[in-house]
């Protein structure tokens, strides 16, 4: 390596820009505790962005892990007073169908009571009431405390507060190596995919935070990690279907849970084995399976236009581990220590629900290993409003009136209402980060092509306002545009038909017919 | 069936898109009682740049030069493809037709004798096509000559970015200049359609010029996004082109595109003229079939239709179209339930590369016909036979990777429109 | 002489009543932008042709329908008739020397126009109770339009009816055949007597106190005294094809009828119903009879034309509505009364509002509110004052009344929608969404996902939209945009943009839509549901400004 190594010195380095890994870096930095968090692609990205968005009520529990069940409800309550503008209080049902287990409906409102969890039953008319698109033959119904959770925001507000308290955030910044010294690592050698470049990290406590690739991390370390991968593919609806989450009353399967989020709603999931948490992708199957699952209790969902299938994969850490800590059955923290490196803790598994505790539970151990006694404060304290979230939230340039005083601003993205002006600020936010704005990671802080045209035009639009601002140059916008394009057509390709696929044809039509994406040379990262 | 028949007709072909729209012109000029039925407003999706064959084979990633040469090559490897039945003589002839009739109706086109012709996109790509509006050749030679360029774009045209059709181009040019052109009364987005209409006011083009013209000395050609006026827009280009002493050409983008309405504009012109009836808006449905003639139900917002026809031409286009539809399971043709040739689940339908080389199996699922183009039933036999398929709706044409979607759509039409007229009987006159 | 000072009387009424009328009109009138023009002009602009037709011939009636044509010539013919001849007999006495009223073909004229009158006002009765399909409307009826000039229809049928009584009366009459004898015959003998009222029971009818056994001779005797005596000016009654079945029928209560002067009793009620008629002229739907030929004397203006001017025949001229809803039949914009069920969108509803607000001066809120709904939906087609019957202008009263709720400080909807923030339309439009605040349309397409969901977001429809050049600079939604709120489950705030409010209907959009939305059809259909949000939205600024005082 030539010239002087680049190298970043911290008290911890947060590996992954999940919920969990943007929990720690602001708990640790309302601790005073300096932080660097680092996110091989973007926040995020792993099973943080790939869930319902639900905020358990902790109903969904009772009956496998009634201990889970009370943490969510708990939990839940917590969120609810820091976090009000990250969450929609929905409210929630559980109905059940013919054919599903009577007597598991009857033991329902008893499970519930036992974890201390409001549940009311319901007259069935008063629940098709309440949810006009419920089915006519639902045979049970009882009301929960169940909302839903902007998991974007809740990680780019964590971030932003994080990054005010001084903490450092590289994006694109993958971990290559650690160096081990005398059990202990001494240094991180990052890799940023983004501009090519090496650094340095060190450290005094290192933390991974890195879900379902907490398994290849300690790898690194040395250490083995027996990690179980369940994927779990969801579908988005081109419109809100229900104004509650709606569950399945019955022990967790396919298909079962819908949740609204803003104008549109969120159904699944499903749980299938693979052997690595990359390269995944919702499969037709997947697809066909949530819809028919899915229409036994809302019919509409058999006819209704989707516009994303999207997956993540469930990090579970593989039962039977000698010592593992497990503080509870909901997530796993792990003190490697005792697999001879003193300076690595992991966090994995868990639930969006309690990722405030998860991050709670690593901070202490954390401080215990640097001998910081400050508490956590992160259970009273209110997740501070900002703008870099504003624009996650499906619908959400509606309720800001899309910046109607503004004469000279622009729709970029038609199908979210996307404004120029919003375009605008994310682009300003990334760069003030350090980051580089492209189609993807515009994507990510905002709802640009999220919509039911799946990017075939606000693509363009925005290249070409970003080429325009000067934003970017050269090649980048052609080489963005195609991993926006593939990025987009990853949640897509299962569930074209009827409408869906004559605008993704149309797509087609722009981006391969007339421009010729598909041709010429292509850099292939 | 009561036999009642509100219209009465020879052909009736179903579909306004550009297929059924030359269709119908091929009908009408043998003189054959001609009504069109269908929407016309999906000509809007087309850039108005007609292929032949801009790439093959797909996986070669590169653009043919001489379109015919892939022809032979397709022919052996794709004995299903549209293409296969006819030769290269034929699509000359039908781009030589479509020419004529457009020309006619003012809207010039340029008909490449020989090789592809490189336009210049709004992406920055170029792309290879055969038979594209005058207003647009200029882009051509310019890859020829490398002259120096000066790209413009326009203040309110949202997706149309000088710079970045600059940046695309960089390698290719000594000397590029991006300048943005600001009319009148535009102080946010302008929808393209719109901008076009402006651009037939001689005051809009006077603001225009006067922005170009400080840089008409120090460059040799300009480069404009497709937006020079709706009706006329080779007057208005030359127009342009005289009063800023410089060579000008339009840049096709995205949807919807002025010089696909141009080209709707032409068609209805001309269709209207030479005797078709245009049923637009309106959907036909239940087609019944008596021995000698088609009966079709053509229903719209407020009233129902019949209508009788002694040959149908099917150019419903594909999903866009709504010519096919595709359900969760399986892929059918909309009016008349035809056999589809299509993948056999729904897995195989797409890849998980979009911008895959080898294209989408589901875009390859379609009509398969005999040499006339009549559709088939499931064991080869001509359906009906005076029932022709033409355009997008057809198997084995997978257009938007080859390239060849206008190519498919003319020969296929005057091809079908040619053997319905000689299996009356007439002879072409 | 009580007839003569009673006649006179009510003729005084009549009078009194008319300087009524048209003094409430000229008040009306003062309501609207005055008519400016000068008298010469107003003279010069008179429309005879119109006059002519619509007033002689009924052309537009003849047009709307001919039962209803049919029913208007038999009455008005009929009755001009009676007048005439039967009423003002001292007339036809100097017209026609010979006249009398129980000669031919005197009588047999009298009746035809009685049978005439009647069977036209059993037409409209009938047409009135039964066939009247807008009035019969849930939402319509509370005016009450169809009980409405009833009272007309059944003065009239009991003075034709009471007319009739009286001749059948008349013509059984014992005491007036003896009045008769008395006056006109020099009979000495009780035998020439008997002859005669022999005869005149076999072939006149009368109904004797005694019974008669009719013999060949006697006859014959009273048939030469019939000659001699009566037949020179009483013919027999069977010309009367009404009255004499009608005495024929109540032989048997003949005496009774007699004893009782049911003669007498029927002839001052048929009298009285003169008089109530013409006292009650200009207050019932018979006014119309005066304000018709005069409505039609005007020359309609042009769905063009700016003039919001009422001159004082154009008020006078809503008089001569008698809510039949033939207009309301073929108004452009009755789909949105079904929508809104606002029945001020009917031009047959909205001119009686108008006409009794103007009258009263008084204007409620609510009202009002639905008139300037009922009127913003109008397009000023002008079918309703083509096919108006009574020749009246609508086209000048819409723009009129349009004005006049202006200046009252009653925005009309379209800029009242335009000028509203987002937030305010929002907030207004959840609350005109409540259950109790009117008839809901949750049927329409805009609820029906399957209308809209197809968008594609091309922006075809924003780019052939004549509007949307005009409104460029604005910040507001196109018609994709709206189809995409409505998809994003925003109807409120779909319906609040300038868009659907601008819409001119040109289609342009529906037409090109590649996936087959009816685009308009949508934005029309937002305007219409709209309408209770504006209403809302009205009532919250009268609030305000009523708070700020």
């Amino acid at each position: 390596m030539s010239g002087a190594k680049k190298i970043i010195q911290t008290q911890v380095l947060v590996i992954g820009g999940g919920a969990t890994g943007t929990g720690v870096a602001r708990d640790l930095a309302l601790r005073g505790v300096k932080v660097i968090l680092i996110e091989k692609n973007d926040l995020n990205s792993g099973a943080s962005g790939a869930n319902h968005g639900l905020l358990h009520s902790g109903a969904r529990y009772v009956h496998s892990d009634a201990e889970a069940a009370m943490e969510c409800r708990a939990e839940g309550l917590i969120l609810k007073q820091i976090a009000p503008h990250c969450i929609e209080e929905t409210g929630g049902l559980f109905v059940a169908v013919p054919g599903d287990d009577e007597a598991y409906i009857a033991d329902f409102p008893r499970m519930c009571e036992r974890s201390g969890i409001p549940c009311r039953p319901l007259d069935l008319k008063d629940a098709r009431q309440m949810e006009p698109s419920l089915s006519q033959d639902i045979i049970a119904a009882f009301g929960v405390e169940d909302g839903a959770i902007d998991p974007f925001k809740l990680a780019i507000e964590n971030l932003t507060q994080a990054l005010d308290l001084g903490g450092e955030y590289f994006d694109h910044a993958r971990l290559e190596e650690f160096t081990i010294k005398n059990h202990g690592i001494v240094n991180a050698r990052i890799f940023n995919t983004k501009t090519r470049e090496t650094f340095f990290i060190k450290a005094d406590t290192y933390v991974s935070a890195t879900g379902a690739w907490a398994g290849q991390m300690a790898t690194l370390a040395g250490i083995s990690i027996p990690m179980v991968y369940s994927k779990g593919s969801l579908l988005v609806t081109g419109k809100r279907m229900a104004t509650r989450v709606i569950n399945r009353l019955r022990k967790a399967s396919d298909g079962d849970i819908l949740v609204p989020g803003g104008v549109v709603s969120i159904i699944g999931t499903t749980s299938v084995r693979t052997d690595s948490p990359d390269g995944i992708y919702p499969s037709v199957e997947e697809v066909d399976l949530i819809i028919n699952q899915g229409k036994q209790m809302i019919p509409a969902l058999g006819t209704r236009r989707y516009i994303r299938a999207y997956c993540g994969v469930r990090p579970l850490v593989k039962a039977g581990g000698d010592d593992d800590r497990k503080l509870s059955r909901g997530f796993s923290l792990l003190d490697h220590a005792k697999d001879g490196v003193d300076n690595l803790i992991t966090i994995t598994s868990g639930k969006l629900t309690t990722f405030r505790l998860m991050a709670e539970k690593t901070s202490d151990m954390v401080c215990e290993k640097l001998g910081i006694s400050s508490a956590c404060r992160t259970r009273d304290l209110p997740l501070p409003v900002t703008s870099t979230g504003e624009w996650t939230e499906p619908g959400v340039s509606l309720r800001q009136g899309f910046h109607l005083s503004d004469k000279e601003d622009t729709m970029l993205c038609e199908c979210e209402m996307v404004p120029a002006s919003a375009i605008d600020s994310i682009v300003s936010d990334i760069r003030r980060n350090g980051g580089k704005p492209d189609l993807l990671s515009i994507a990510l802080r905002s709802r640009l092509g999220k919509g039911p045209c799946q990017g075939s035009a606000c693509s363009v639009r925005v290249l070409s306002h970003l080429y325009n601002k000067g934003e970017i140059s050269g090649s980048e916008g052609m080489e963005g545009l195609r991993r926006f394009l593939n990025e987009r057509w990853k949640g897509e390709h299962a569930l074209l038909w009827g409408t869906s696929l004559a605008q993704s044809s149309l797509k087609e039509m722009i981006h391969c017919g007339l421009f010729g994406m598909e041709l010429g040379e292509r850099k292939i990262e | 069936m009561t036999g009642h028949r509100d219209i009465n007709c020879d052909l009736l072909v179903i579909g306004a898109g550009f297929s059924g729209m030359v269709a119908a012109a091929r009908a009408a000029s043998l003189g054959l009682k001609t009504v069109l039925a269908g929407n016309s407003g999906s000509l809007l999706f087309v850039s108005g740049l007609l292929d032949y064959l801009g790439v093959y084979p797909m996986d070669s990633g590169v653009t043919l030069d001489d379109p015919s040469q892939g022809l032979v090559r397709l022919k052996k490897d794709l004995p299903g493809h549209p293409y296969a039945v006819t030769g290269h003589g034929k699509i000359i002839q039908g781009f030589e037709f479509v020419k004529e009739i457009l020309g006619k109706a003012g809207f010039s086109y340029y008909l490449s004798s020989q090789k592809n012709l490189s336009i210049l996109t709004s992406m920055g790509t170029v792309k290879p096509s055969f038979m594209v509006p005058k207003t647009m050749i200029k882009g051509n030679i310019l890859f020829k000559e490398r002259k120096k360029l000066l790209l413009i774009d326009i203040k309110g045209l949202q997706g149309f970015s000088a710079r970045q059709v600059a940046a695309g181009l960089e390698n290719r040019f000594s000397e590029i200049k991006t300048l943005s052109v600001e009319i009148p009364n535009i102080r946010k987005a302008v929808p393209p359609i719109v901008l076009a209409g402006f651009f037939e006011d001689f005051e809009v083009q006077k603001a225009f010029v006067n922005q170009v013209l400080p840089f008409s000395d120090k460059f040799d050609i300009a480069g404009m996004p497709a937006v020079c006026g709706v009706n006329n827009s080779l007057g208005i280009q030359q127009k342009l082109e005289e009063m800023t002493g410089m060579d000008l050409f339009e840049i096709p983008g995205i949807p919807p595109s002025i010089p696909g309405l141009r080209l709707k504009n032409a068609f209805e012109k001309t269709l209207t003229a030479s005797g078709v009836r245009l049923l637009s808006n309106i959907h036909i449905k239940a087609p019944v079939f008596n021995g000698k003639k088609f009966t079709l139900t053509g229903e719209t917002d407020t009233r129902e239709l019949a209508i009788g026809a002694k040959g149908v031409i099917l150019a419903t286009g594909r999903f866009p179209g709504g010519g096919l539809h595709a359900r969760r399971e399986r892929i059918v043709e909309t009016v008349f339930r035809l056999n589809i040739a299509q993948p056999v689940n729904r897995s195989l339908w797409h890849g998980l590369d979009f911008l895959s080389r080898q294209g989408h199996l589901i875009n390859r699922a379609g009509i398969e016909t005999d040499q006339w183009f009549r559709p088939l039933d499931e064991r080869d036999r001509p359906v009906f036979q005076h029932l022709y398929a033409v355009g997008s709706i057809l198997a084995h044409n997978d257009w938007i990777r080859l390239k060849s979607g206008s190519g498919v759509s003319l020969v296929s039409a005057c091809a079908a429109v040619d053997s319905f007229y000689q299996s009356l009987g007439k002879v072409k006159p | 002489m009580t007839f003569k000072i009673l006649l006179y009387t009510s003729l005084v009424l009549l009078g009194a009543g008319l300087v009524y009328r048209f003094q409430a009109i000229a008040r009306k009138q003062r309501f609207f932008e005055r008519d400016r023009d000068t008298l010469v002009k107003k003279i010069f602009s008179i429309n005879c042709k119109g006059f002519l037709l619509n007033t002689l011939f009924q052309i537009k009636l003849f047009r709307g329908g001919k039962i209803r044509w049919l029913a208007h010539f038999l009455v008005i013919s009929g009755f001009i008739y009676l007048v005439v001849v039967h009423a003002l007999d001292d007339v036809t006495y100097v017209m026609f020397p010979e006249y009398q009223p129980t000669i031919d073909p005197f009588r047999f004229l009298r009746n035809l126009a009685g049978a005439g009158v009647t069977l036209g006002c059993v037409l409209f009765l009938f047409r009135r109770l039964t066939n009247s399909r807008i009035n019969q409307d849930h939402s319509v009826q509370e005016k009450g339009f169809r009980f409405r000039g009833l009272i007309s229809i059944v003065l009239i049928l009991a003075l034709v009816l009471s007319g009739f009584l009286l001749e059948a009366t008349n013509i059984m009459s014992e005491p007036r055949f003896n009045e008769m004898v008395e006056e006109y015959s020099d009979l000495e003998g009780d035998d020439d007597l008997i002859h005669l009222k022999v005869f005149w029971v076999e072939n006149y009818h009368v109904v004797f106190n005694e019974n008669f056994q009719p013999l060949a001779p006697d006859l014959k005797i009273g048939e030469t005294l019939n000659g001699d005596y009566c037949l020179d000016c009483h013919a027999k009654p069977d010309s009367a094809f009404v009255s004499a079945p009608i005495a024929k029928m109540s032989k048997p209560m003949g005496n009774w009828l007699a004893r009782a002067r049911v003669d007498n009793i029927l002839y001052w009620f048929h009298y009285a119903m003169i008089l109530i008629l013409i006292c009650f002229l200009p207050f019932s739907r018979m006014f119309h009879l005066i304000a018709v030929p005069l409505a039609s004397t005007r020359k309609r203006i042009t769905p063009g034309n700016l003039k919001i001017e009422m001159g004082y025949l154009d008020v006078f001229s809503m008089s001569a509505c008698t809510n039949c809803g033939f207009c309301s039949e073929v108004c452009s914009v009755y789909p949105n009364f079904q929508i809104t069920g606002n029945p001020e969108t009917l031009p047959h509803v909205k001119i009686d509002t108008v006409k009794t607000m103007a009258g009263k001066g008084l204007w409620d809120a609510k009202t009002v509110g639905r008139l300037r709904s009922g009127n913003d939906d109008c397009t000023l087609c002008g079918r309703c004052a083509d096919i108006c019957p009574s020749g009246i202008d609508l086209v000048r009263l819409w723009k009129a009344a349009d004005h006049l709720m202006v200046s009252l400080g009653c925005q009309n909807n379209y800029t009242l929608a335009k000028e509203t923030t987002f937030d305010e339309w929002s907030k207004q439009g959840q609350l005109a969404g409540d259950p109790d605040a009117g008839p809901s349309m949750d049927l329409g397409l805009s609820d029906q996902v399957e209308a809209f969901e197809h968008c594609v977001q091309c922006t075809i429809c924003t780019n052939a939209c004549p509007v949307v050049v005009h409104d460029l600079n604005h910040n507001d939604f196109g018609p994709h945009q709206v189809m995409n709120l409505l998809r994003l489950g925003k109807k409120q705030m779909a319906q609040g943009s300038r868009m659907v409010w601008n819409c001119l209907t040109c289609y342009s959009c529906q037409e090109l839509c590649p996936q087959g939305i009816r685009v308009t059809d949508i934005l029309l259909e937002l305007r219409a549901g709209g309408q209770k949000t504006t209403d809302r939205i009205k009532l919250s600024k009268l609030n305000n400004q009523v708070s700020d005082k």
